[in-house]
C-alpha cells in the first residue's frame, strides 16, 4: 500500500532522513519510533505531499505521490495531526463535513448528501449527539475522536496518525488507541507515530524504529522491541516485563538513578 | 433512516448562539432588512419623497403611472440618491466581504481589507492624480491602479521571502503600506494647501456625495468580477482556516485558493476605495456581527456579510446626509459608529467561539 524508497531530506544543510526505505501492506497498523526530532513528522509530511524537497520515492497505491494532485492523494491518504487549534469555531459537523473536500467540486458547497456522509462517520465513532456543538468547546480526548471522524469520512483507506495521544490524559489515550485499532479491524491501513512504545507494543503489527534518520530496525512488536532498542533510541535504561502474553516496558530506576 | 432522523433533529435545533432559526431563514430575514434599508435610504434627504411616492416614481419608469410627482423629484430620485444608495451599498458588501475573506486566508480575526495595503495604495493613487490635477474619472483609475500594485508588491514580496508565506504577508503588508502612507504624506506637504489639499483630505476621508450613474456601472463589473469567485470558492475558506497542512491534506491546494481569494479580495476592495475613498471598520465589524449570529461556515457568513455590509453603509450614509447640514464624511462615521459596535462585541464575545 506504502512503498518508501531511499526517502533522503534535509533542512537546509541539515540531513534530516537518510535513505530510508520501508513498505506498508495493506490492512496493517505500523508504528512509527523514535526519539522527538529524530524525523518522524518529517517524513510524515513527505508522506503526505506537503514537501517535495526531498530524494528518493514514495509510493502509495502504486502511485509516486509527486505526480497526484491534493486532491487525488487526498483520495489515497487521510491525516489526523497530534491536535487541532482553530482561530475560528466550528460546530463539529462543519469540521467533518470538511473532510469530504476531495470529493466536492471546487466552486462548490457541501450539499446535504455530503453532511449526511459526514455525519455516517460521526455515527461510526458514536459521535452523533456530538454534530452541532462547538469544536472548540470540546475536550482534547473528543476533538481527537472527531479528527478520527473527518478522516473516515475522507474515506481514504490509508490513515497517518502524528502522535495523536500526545496531548491527551490517560483515559483519552486508551480511548483513542481503543478506537484506531478498531479501524484496524475494519481494514484500514494505518500508521501512527507514537513516542509511547508500550502503544506500539499492544496495537501494532509492526514497528519500524528511526534513530538518527535511519530505519535502526523493522519488524514485529515482540521481535524487535526490546530493552536494548528502547535504550538506544531514548537514551534511558528500561526493563522488559513478561505479564501473561503481553510484554511491558518497565523503566529500570535502578540503573537510571546511577 | 435512523440517520435521516438525527439530521432533522439537528436541523430543529438551535444552529448558532443567536437565534434558533436556520441560516437560510436568517439569510432571508437580512435580505429583508437589506430590502426594508434600500428603498427606505430613498426617502431620507433633504428633499423629502414620501414612501407612496418613491413607489411610484420607480414604478413609473416600468408601468404606465399617471405622474403625481415633480419632475425635480423624479430626478432627486433616480439622478442623485439611486447611484448613490446603489454605490453605498455596492461598497458596503465588497468591504465586509473582503474583510470576512482575508480573515479567513490569514487565520487573523483581526484581518481587515487593508491588511495587504489595498486602502493605502488606493488613497496614494488618489493623491498623486489630484496633485497632477486630474479629472474625477481619473482620479477612480489612479487610485485602482496604485491599489491593485500595491497589493501585487506585497504579494511578490510574500511569495519570495523565505519562511511562512502566511506571515510574510502580513509582514510585507505592514512595510508595503507605511511606505505608500508616507507616499500620501508627502503628496499632502507639496500639494497646493487652497485647492488639492482640501480635496486630498476631503477625498481621504471618504464619502458618497459625488456618486454619479455611470460610476455605478463601471465599477460593478471589477465589483462583481471579485464577488463571484469569492462566492464560489466561500466554503472552501473554511478549509483555509484550519492551515495549510490540514488544508491540503483534505485535498485542497491551500496556495491555490489563497491566491484566488487575495486576488478577488483585492479587486473589490480596490474598486470599493477607489470610488468611495478610505472607509475603514466596515471590514473589521460587520464578518464579526455577521460571526456571531451566523457562526463561522463560509457557506453562509459570506453572504451575511455581503448583506450585512451593504445595510451598515446604508446606515452610515444615511446618517452623514442627514444628520447636520454639511455632509460628514464617511470614513469619520464608520470609526465613530464601528469602533465602539466592535468593542460591544468583543465584551459580549464568547470566547470559545471567536
Amino acid at each position: 500500500m506504502i512503498a518508501v524508497d531511499s526517502l533522503t531530506f534535509q533542512y537546509g544543510k541539515r540531513p534530516v532522513l537518510k535513505s530510508v526505505s520501508f513498505t506498508v501492506r495493506s490492512g496493517e497498523m505500523v508504528a512509527l519510533l523514535g526519539p522527538n526530532g529524530v524525523g518522524k513528522s518529517t517524513l510524515f509530511r513527505c508522506l503526505l505531499g506537503f514537501t517535495k524537497h526531498y530524494e528518493g520515492t514514495v509510493r502509495i497505491g502504486g502511485k509516486d505521490i509527486k505526480r497526484l494532485s491534493p486532491q487525488q492523494l487526498a483520495q489515497q491518504v487521510a491525516y489526523i495531526p497530534q491536535s487541532h487549534i482553530s482561530t475560528f469555531s466550528y460546530t463539529v459537523l462543519e469540521m467533518v463535513v470538511m473532510g469530504l473536500a476531495s470529493s466536492i467540486p471546487k466552486y462548490s458547497v457541501p450539499d446535504k448528501g455530503a453532511y449526511q456522509r459526514a455525519l455516517e462517520a460521526l455515527t461510526m465513532m458514536a459521535l452523533e449527539d456530538y454534530a452541532n456543538r462547538q469544536f472548540n468547546q470540546l475536550s482534547g480526548g473528543e476533538q481527537q475522536m472527531i479528527l478520527i471522524a473527518r478522516a473516515l469520512a475522507q474515506h481514504s483507506k490509508v490513515i497517518l496518525m502524528d502522535e495523536p495521544t500526545s496531548n491527551l490524559d490517560y483515559g483519552n489515550q486508551l480511548r483513542v488507541l481503543k478506537r484506531v485499532n478498531a479501524l484496524k479491524q475494519e481494514g484500514y491501513t494505518i500508521v501512527i507515530s507514537s513516542h509511547n512504545p508500550q502503544h506500539a507494543l499492544m496495537f501494532s503489527d509492526r514497528v519500524i524504529a528511526l534513530h538518527n534518520g535511519r530505519v535502526l530496525a523493522m519488524g514485529e512488536p515482540k521481535t524487535i522491541v526490546d530493552a536494548s532498542l528502547i535504550e538506544t533510541l531514548y537514551k534511558e535504561p528500561v526493563e522488559m516485563i513478561a505479564i501473561g502474553d503481553e510484554r511491558w516496558i518497565k523503566p529500570s530506576l535502578e540503573r537510571m538513578s546511577k | 433512516m435512523e440517520q435521516i432522523h438525527i439530521l432533522t433533529r439537528l436541523k430543529r435545533q438551535k444552529q448558532s448562539l443567536v437565534l434558533p432559526l436556520t441560516p437560510n431563514q436568517k439569510l432571508l430575514g437580512m435580505g429583508v432588512l437589506f430590502a426594508i434599508s434600500f428603498f427606505g435610504s430613498f426617502c431620507f434627504g433633504r428633499y423629502p419623497v414620501s414612501l407612496s411616492q418613491l413607489v411610484r416614481i420607480l414604478a413609473s419608469s416600468v408601468l404606465p403611472i399617471e405622474k403625481t410627482w415633480t419632475p425635480a423629484m423624479a430626478a432627486v430620485v433616480f439622478n442623485i440618491r439611486l447611484p448613490r444608495i446603489m454605490l453605498s451599498s455596492m461598497v458596503g458588501c465588497c468591504l465586509s466581504v473582503a474583510g470576512a475573506s482575508y480573515q479567513g486566508v490569514f487565520r487573523n480575526p483581526m484581518a481587515s481589507p487593508d491588511i495587504l495595503g489595498a486602502t493605502s495604495g488606493a488613497a496614494f493613487g488618489a493623491a498623486l492624480a489630484f496633485l497632477l490635477g486630474a479629472s474625477t474619472s481619473v482620479i477612480t483609475i489612479s487610485s485602482f491602479f496604485f491599489s491593485i500594485i500595491t497589493v501585487m508588491i506585497v504579494y511578490y514580496i510574500g511569495k519570495w521571502a523565505p519562511g511562512r508565506s502566511v506571515m510574510n504577508l502580513i509582514l510585507a503588508g505592514i512595510m508595503v503600506s507605511s511606505i505608500f502612507t508616507a507616499g500620501t504624506s508627502f503628496i499632502k506637504l507639496v500639494a497646493d494647501p487652497n485647492n488639492e489639499l482640501p480635496a486630498i483630505t476631503y477625498w481621504l476621508m471618504g464619502s458618497f456625495s459625488a456618486a454619479k450613474q455611470y460610476e455605478v456601472i463601471t465599477i460593478a463589473g471589477p465589483m462583481l468580477l471579485g464577488l463571484l469567485p469569492l462566492l464560489a470558492l466561500r466554503w472552501r475558506i473554511n478549509l483555509l482556516t484550519m492551515g495549510d497542512e490540514a488544508c491540503r491534506s483534505m485535498g485542497v491546494n491551500p496556495e491555490e485558493v489563497r491566491m484566488i481569494v487575495i486576488i478577488a479580495s483585492t479587486v473589490i476592495t480596490a474598486a470599493s476605495v477607489s470610488v468611495s475613498g478610505m472607509i475603514g471598520w466596515v471590514g473589521l465589524v460587520m464578518p464579526h456581527l455577521c460571526r456571531k449570529i451566523m457562526g463561522n461556515n463560509y457557506t453562509y457568513l459570506m453572504p451575511a456579510s455581503m448583506i450585512f455590509g451593504a445595510v451598515f453603509m446604508l446606515l452610515v450614509d444615511n446618517i452623514s446626509r442627514n444628520l447636520m447640514a454639511t455632509e460628514i464624511p464617511i470614513g469619520i462615521l464608520t470609526a465613530f459608529i464601528g469602533a465602539p459596535f466592535f468593542a460591544v462585541l468583543i465584551f459580549r464575545r464568547d470566547s470559545e467561539n471567536v
